[in-house]
């Protein structure tokens, strides 16, 4: 399995995308997420909810080792539960240092919309919040 | 001294068997970076930083030392507890000794005889120690709370 944190490389280019994630332009990319999820049809259900999410992180390009990407999720899912991510800018940015080099802020939300809808419903409303919504 | 050894009867056997033992015996069996990360007996971070540092960024690793922490009882989760702060209260050189005295003697550290993995997520993989040694002196020094997951 490829460890996504092997490159340890400059991390230059990743924090201008982690800045992004807390601006407006961040904010915006959110909104649309949120509501193309919320708009989304029902996925074809599996009996396995990591299968599930692993096809939906491919539909935003976001690849790598099934059973680390549903860690990522369910401990996103965690992390907010427990109050360490306060909001979900946070918990984005968590999310996006896991992901790949080379992946963009929309990939990091997009996994993050997917991770709520599949692990943790409930937290819906942390999105919503963040993206003006109610 | 083997011509004398040949010759020697029962007693000088078990002499000479002892001394020519002991004759290759290696000086140190343990390095700068094993069995104990470099970074790790380097690293002026607290526990609580470098448990709060990993937690962000090698997050599945730390996940798996915790879920294997909530499965022991209270007494071994504490005694693990102490044991890793008493080893983070030491110097380089106290740590240093540690790791050249786990590394020569198995039974040394009595803690890994009631959990073996009692120390993983510190002494067990040089990448995540390096990520976590990396970040962690941006944690607050005090927070128990990294054991609480």
């Amino acid at each position: 399995m490829r460890d996504p944190r092997a490159e340890t490389g400059s991390t230059v280019d990743r924090s201008r995308d982690i800045k992004a994630i807390m601006r407006g332009s961040g904010r915006a990319l959110l909104g649309t997420t949120v509501l193309v999820a919320g708009l989304a049809v029902a996925w074809p259900a599996n009996a396995d909810p990591d299968t599930d999410f692993a096809d939906e992180l491919h539909t935003h390009g976001i690849y790598g080792a099934k059973d680390y990407n549903a860690w990522i999720g369910k401990i996103a899912c965690k992390r907010l539960s427990r109050g360490l991510d306060s909001d979900a800018e946070t918990s984005a940015k968590f999310v996006f240092t896991q992901l790949p080099k080379g992946s963009t802020t929309e990939q990091g939300w997009q996994f993050l919309a997917a991770a709520i809808s599949t692990y943790c419903p409930e937290q819906g409303p942390v999105l919503r919040r963040t993206a003006g919504l109610r | 001294m083997n011509a004398i050894c040949l010759r020697a009867g029962l007693a000088g056997i078990v002499l000479c068997g002892t001394v020519l033992a002991t004759a290759g015996l290696a000086s140190a069996d343990a390095t700068d970076d094993y069995p104990i990360p470099h970074r790790i007996l380097q690293t002026t971070c607290t526990v609580d930083q470098y448990m709060a540092a990993v937690r962000d960024v090698e997050t599945v690793y730390y996940e798996r030392y915790m879920t294997d922490y909530k499965n022991r009882t209270v007494n071994i989760q504490g005694a693990a507890r102490d044991r890793i702060y008493w080893f983070f209260s030491l110097n380089y050189a106290a740590r240093r000794q540690y790791s050249e005295d786990t590394a020569t003697n198995v039974y040394y550290e009595q803690m890994a005889t009631h959990w073996g993995n009692w120390a993983k997520l510190f002494f067990n993989n040089k990448g995540v120690a390096a990520h976590g040694t990396d970040i962690c002196t941006n944690y607050p020094r005090h927070d128990p709370s990294v054991w609480n997951w």
